[in-house]
């Protein structure tokens, strides 16, 4: 029903009523009063109703795409992107949208999630990347993204996470300047947020481009005397 | 289908949407994608360092793999 009937102490306040109830700006409902309800002298003392039946106006479409365009959020355009792209793939996503630390989580479940996932990630990477521009676009403002598909990057994150334990055993055994395999950005703050509190590890990135080594390296004391 | 992704994925990132084409030209084995965009936009579509060819490429061999077929993309200049 796009049609309420609302009371109130006065005609704004029966029009605000109307604008929450059927969740609607004020300016696009079409406002009838019913009712001016005085029960006092002139209205200066005691109560005053003021009954009004309101429904949204008929939009014509121009506005209705409007209202949309208005409602888009990041992560329903987000939403929308991946899921056409998939479509136009072949494949079929099954996406959650969550946010955690201003960042905006795409996790999507896809049989076929492996094509999606390719060499070391790089087809992720690619999604997620054109995801993050075409949202830049849209929004004319940077948006933290993170796209995984059928939980890769919390298996890469286990791995990464031993590989970056063992480093730093063996660089504070031998003293010696490691480097990983090369990671991604994701990959790469896994490991420096890692070690961020261990005074005795530090991290560096080295290296050009997307894809960076990360050196472990050991900062603390050796007590090692032969 | 391949030529909508190159178009969907273009028409995301450029300021003029409209002067996006795509044409295909499609042969036994291989498909040539050449993308044209307005001047203003070649960069939108190329990146920097060519960042953003590179990850469109990327999707589309993707695209293409589930059709058994090679996909190359060129943006015209």
């Amino acid at each position: 029903m796009d049609c309420i009937e609302v009371e109130g102490k006065t005609y704004e306040e029966a029009i605000k009523k109307a604008s929450i109830g059927l969740n609607v700006e004020e300016r696009d409902l079409d406002v009838e009063v019913k009712e001016i309800d005085t029960k006092s002298i002139l209205g200066l003392l005691g109560s005053k109703k003021v009954r009004i039946t309101a429904r949204i106006k008929e939009k014509n479409p121009q506005t209705i795409t409007d209202i949309f365009a208005e409602k888009d959020t990041p992560e329903e355009y987000g939403r929308r992107f991946l899921q056409e792209l998939s479509r136009m793939i072949g494949l079929s996503f099954n996406i959650k949208v969550t946010q955690y630390d201003e960042r905006l989580i795409f996790l999507v479940q896809c049989d076929d999630g492996d094509i999606l996932i390719g060499k070391d990630g790089e087809i992720l990477e690619a999604l997620q990347y054109l995801l993050r521009l075409a949202i830049a676009k849209k929004y004319k403002e940077a948006v933290k993204t993170l796209v995984d598909i059928n939980g890769y990057r919390e298996k890469r994150k286990k791995a990464v996470t031993i590989m970056a334990k063992r480093l730093a055993d063996k660089a504070k055994r031998t003293g010696r300047r490691l480097k990983t395999d090369p990671l991604n950005p994701y990959e790469r703050r896994i490991i420096h947020t890692l070690f961020k509190n261990n005074k005795n590890i530090a991290t560096k990135s080295e290296g050009e481009g997307h894809t960076k080594k990360v050196v472990v390296s050991f900062t603390g004391n050796m007590n090692v005397k032969r | 289908m391949l030529k909508a992704l190159v178009e969907y994925m273009a028409k995301a990132l450029v300021d003029n949407p409209d002067q996006v084409r795509v044409s295909e030209i499609e042969g036994e084995r291989t498909s040539v994608l050449e993308l044209n965009v307005a001047k203003d936009d070649l960069g939108k579509v190329i990146g920097k360092q060519g960042r953003t060819a590179r990850a469109m490429r990327t999707i589309l061999s993707a695209a293409s793999t589930k059709v058994r077929k090679r996909a190359v993309l060129e943006i015209i200049e």
